[in-house]
């Protein structure tokens, strides 16, 4: 279900911190999502986790009016036992948040329909999407 | 070939399987064992549970006491407590045991201490009494913890797995930079990938490799009781702690490295206060062994050399030692073949000479057939 983020002015610096607990390859991309359909890429992970440690994506004025979607996405395939898969990818720890807007520091938790698992379990992909508004 | 190691195996089997009731614990082997519990039990469980969730482990337990209307007399599980919980900052390098910042990577030896397996068994057994005469049927209960305290991988190793995880995730970006696919085509098309099942199975062979140095602990105790609360008694108390070096013997270029030099440095301890001496009296007796072992090990082959000098801290025995030397042939991963000769503790009937046949069962559930766990 998509969340909602209170942006406010429109000079507020917005910033996105994710972070992403498994013992599997992760990576995440923050996008931008205008009214028109459009999409760019805000944020990327680093080679060291999926985490993106609170990366400035715009002020208030770039981002009042579209929605932000948080894409994960998690490879299991390095572990090789994949009798794992299943519990592994029910313990994956992921927490999201947004922080310089009129509601300051904001965090999520993803709902259990923002996860979907491929056919085998090897790959999982959180998708996270927030509304901006003023 | 396999039929003929089986059939080989199978026959040595029979005509060595222990014919005695009560024996002391074996502790042949130099490395730490996988669950320290079930070794301090005489009789090993016919079913060793493996749950990987709070859920699974609950439900196992709950089964058991179940169907044996209170604390189960033939019950054994082995479980690793930290997977049962989420980790905000578990990631795939410092589960590898590193970090990397910037270009500079950071070993994090202790990391693998977290990952320590608890095993904990019930099991009805006769037991010979304090004086001679007829064994009682007592309840045994043992619970042992086993870990890696330190591990410190080859510096290759390391380049090589930041090298396998920079491919992996340069090729995750080509393919997810349309963020309009559906989570559920992405996710199958992403693993029907053929290079990120490369970059995957190298990691993983990367990851089968043994680390440079590692040292592992394991404790374990095991009580016996007969329904009444003043029976409880402590059978035995064991500890062991194992310094692991192992040095590749192949050459850089080598993809798959099989082929080590592996030295073992050993001491561990055991108190044991149910040994049945050979005129029938039962003793208390705590072994202090300290040893070493060396290794060449090619790929399915291993040819060992290990000296074991035993101290007998309770009873006056003279001082011993092992010494022994063991081939060892992996058939295929359930198939292991061993043949030992050498010098055993004792002063009598101390001669080993033994072929071995271990065949290993990958399953959730494990069986175990042996009567004795080595």
């Amino acid at each position: 279900m998509r969340k909602s983020y209170k942006i406010g002015r429109n000079e507020n610096q917005i910033s996105v911190n994710v972070i992403i607990g498994t013992k599997g390859i992760a990576q995440t991309k923050v996008f931008q999502f205008l009214p028109g359909g459009q999409y760019k890429l805000l944020a990327v992970s680093n080679a060291q986790s999926g985490n993106i440690d609170n990366a400035f994506i715009g002020n208030g004025s770039d981002l009042i009016g579209s929605y932000l979607k948080i894409r994960t996405i998690i490879d299991l395939g390095s572990i090789a036992d994949v009798t794992q898969w299943p519990q592994l990818s029910d313990c994956v720890s992921a927490k999201f948040g947004l922080s310089g807007g009129f509601l300051g520091n904001q965090s999520y938790s993803f709902d259990e329909d923002d996860k979907t698992d491929s056919s085998s379990g090897q790959v999982i992909i959180i998708d996270m999407e927030v509304n901006l508004t003023k | 070939m396999k039929k003929l190691f089986i059939t080989i195996g199978l026959v040595l089997l029979i005509f060595n399987s222990p014919t005695y009731a009560q024996k002391e614990v074996a502790l042949e082997d130099l490395q730490i064992p996988s669950s320290p519990a079930f070794i301090l039990l005489d009789v090993a469980p016919t079913s060793i549970e493996r749950p990987t969730t709070t859920k699974a482990f609950s439900t196992s337990i709950l089964n058991s006491i179940k169907e044996n209307n209170g604390i189960p007399e033939n019950y054994a599980v082995d479980f690793a407590p930290y997977w049962f919980f989420k980790h905000k900052n578990l990631n795939a390098m410092n589960y590898w045991g590193f970090e990397q910042k910037l270009l500079e990577r950071v070993q994090k030896p202790f990391s693998q201490a977290r990952f320590g397996s608890i095993s904990f068994a019930t099991i009805k057994s006769k037991m010979t009494s304090d004086t001679i005469g007829t064994p009682l049927n007592v309840n045994n209960i043992a619970l042992g913890f086993r870990t890696t305290l330190f591990q410190l991988r080859s510096n290759n190793d390391i380049d090589e797995l930041i090298k396998a995880n920079n491919l992996h995730l340069t090729r995750l970006d080509e393919l997810t930079v349309d963020p309009t696919i559906s989570p559920s085509k992405l996710a199958n098309l992403l693993e029907a990938d053929t290079y990120l099942k490369n970059c995957n199975k190298r990691i993983s062979e990367i990851l089968n490799r043994k680390p440079t140095l590692a040292l592992d602990f394991a404790g374990a105790g095991s009580w016996s009781y007969d329904n009444n609360y003043n029976s409880i008694k402590s059978n035995r108390v064991g500890a062991w702690l194992t310094l692991n070096y192992a040095q590749t013997l192949d050459k850089p270029m080598d993809i798959n490295k099989n082929d080590y030099l592996n030295l073992y440095f050993t001491c561990r301890v055991l108190n044991d206060n149910n040994v049945l001496g050979n005129n029938g009296l039962v003793y208390r007796s705590t072994n202090l062994d300290v040893g070493g072992k060396i290794e060449f090990e090619f790929d399915k082959f291993s040819i060992s050399y290990e000296y074991l000098y035993r101290n007998d801290l309770k009873s006056n025995i003279a001082d011993n030692f092992r010494s022994s030397g063991l081939i060892k042939y992996r058939a295929s991963d359930q198939l292991l073949v061993t043949a030992t000769f050498g010098k055993n503790f004792g002063n009598t009937n101390n001669v080993i000479t033994q072929i071995g046949l271990s065949l290993g069962l990958n399953s959730k559930s494990q069986q175990v057939n042996a009567d004795k766990i080595q």
